[in-house]
């Protein structure tokens, strides 16, 4: 997923840099005080994943985590994701320092995505909220790669060669995101459901519910 | 528990490879280029492209890796040259060999040119002749060519443990540091953000 340096032509490195820094401000004016510590043990989270290797015949991808942390963080999934990949790039030489930008919007803009798409389902009962975080953490590196596939076709290869390449490649990690996604979100739900997006509005829908079913027995 | 699996996955699959970070590696050895070419993690990159170039962007050969992600080329010209190795969806490395060492080799392939003909001339003759006929120059040659060929044998393992360790994944150091980056950014950001609160 990371774009080497030295690979992009100026012009898509300056669109991308402009587009990550838009992303990132609209992210950090969302940035409530007290989500801090979740972007940032988020962003921890997904510093580490790139390192979680699924080995797979000639080639190989690693988890990317970027569905399960946009459910999460909403927009606020970009200056995570920059602050993670400018780290990898520093100190595991992962990307660059040039593709900085590109590769934010290759990983970020897939998890706002997957934010809006997903997030209302998350508190659903059952087998509907499973089906929406599976759904997000595959189709969050699916778009991550149709972006790879993008950002290459205007230096050398074709757009759908490159794509298909790179979503062969990473068709084991869509799986193996979406089954993280489910444990992840299954968990939080249990455990502190509160971490989840839309929880006031799911809260307040479940009180109505109780009310409904409280008149229903009285009636 | 789930914790436990995934820190567990982690260090089980540390040593496959990952597809983000290729890196190439290359020396001169006699009169040709050797390298090697792996993403990060160890696995090797089979059967792609490797452009070389003069230090002023002239193009001067490509030739493809094999299956053992290794490559070699005849030195094409007497000039520093940059190794690119174009590993396919976004991924590219290079390697530059600096001037010198071509220019030591470029020696070497000098000393062992006269040497075939000494050969020639010293092997036919079923008597050995007397060490005084050996012409000085001719015996430099020998020398020199044992040399080389004896400290190539000695130091091409050597060579690639260099080549292993310049390819080497990231490190737990790396890592732990990496978190406390965030970890540290994160305090930073609360600060600012408590500041703001009180004023």
């Amino acid at each position: 997923m990371h774009i080497s340096e030295g690979f992009l032509s100026a012009p898509v490195l300056g669109v991308g840099i402009i587009l990550a820094a838009a992303g990132t401000s609209v992210g950090l004016k969302k940035l409530k005080e007290d989500k801090i510590p979740q972007a940032a043990i988020l962003s921890a989270a997904f510093f580490v994943a790139s390192l979680i290797h699924v080995p797979m015949g000639p080639s190989s991808a690693h988890l990317i985590l970027n569905g399960s942390l946009g459910l999460m963080l909403g927009w606020v999934a970009f200056p995570a994701i920059l602050i993670a990949l400018l780290l990898q790039g520093v100190l595991f030489q992962f990307g660059g320092i040039t593709t900085l930008g590109v590769n934010t919007i290759i990983m970020a803009t897939p998890a706002v995505l997957c934010y809006y798409l997903f997030a209302g389902f998350v508190h659903k009962p059952g087998a509907l909220s499973h089906a929406a975080c599976f759904a997000c953490g595959f189709l969050s590196v699916f778009f991550s790669s149709l972006l790879v596939g993008t950002a290459l076709m205007f230096t050398q290869e074709s757009f759908l060669e490159v794509a298909w390449a790179v979503v062969i490649a990473h068709v084991p990690v869509m799986f193996i995101e979406g089954l993280v996604a489910i444990f992840c979100m299954g968990f939080l739900k249990k455990v502190q459901p509160e971490l989840l997006p839309k929880w006031p509005a799911a809260q307040q829908q479940a009180a109505l519910d109780n009310r409904a079913k409280m008149v229903e027995k009285q009636v | 528990m789930r914790f436990s699996c995934l820190i567990l996955f982690f260090f089980l699959s540390r040593g496959n490879a990952l597809a983000h970070k290729v890196t190439v590696f290359a020396w001169v050895e006699g009169n040709t280029v050797l390298g090697e070419s792996k993403f990060s993690g160890g696995k090797k990159v089979r059967d792609s492209e490797i452009i070389v170039w003069d230090l002023n962007g002239k193009e001067l050969l490509r030739t493809r890796t094999n299956q053992k992600g290794e490559f070699s080329f005849p030195i094409p010209a007497k000039t520093a040259m940059r190794i690119e190795l174009i590993a396919g969806m976004g991924h590219k490395a290079e390697w530059t060999i600096p001037l010198e060492d071509i220019d030591e080799t470029d020696a070497a392939r000098d000393a062992q040119r006269p040497l075939p003909e000494s050969a020639g001339k010293t092997d036919p003759g079923q008597a050995v002749p007397p060490a005084a006929s050996i012409d000085p120059v001719q015996l430099e040659a020998i020398v020199e060519k044992a040399v080389t060929k004896a400290l190539d044998k000695k130091i091409t393992p050597l060579t690639r443990m260099v080549a292993d360790l310049e390819q080497k994944g990231p490190t737990m150091n790396e890592i732990v540091g990496g978190i406390g980056y965030i970890f540290g950014l994160m305090g930073v950001a609360i600060y600012f953000s408590s500041r703001k609160k009180k004023s």
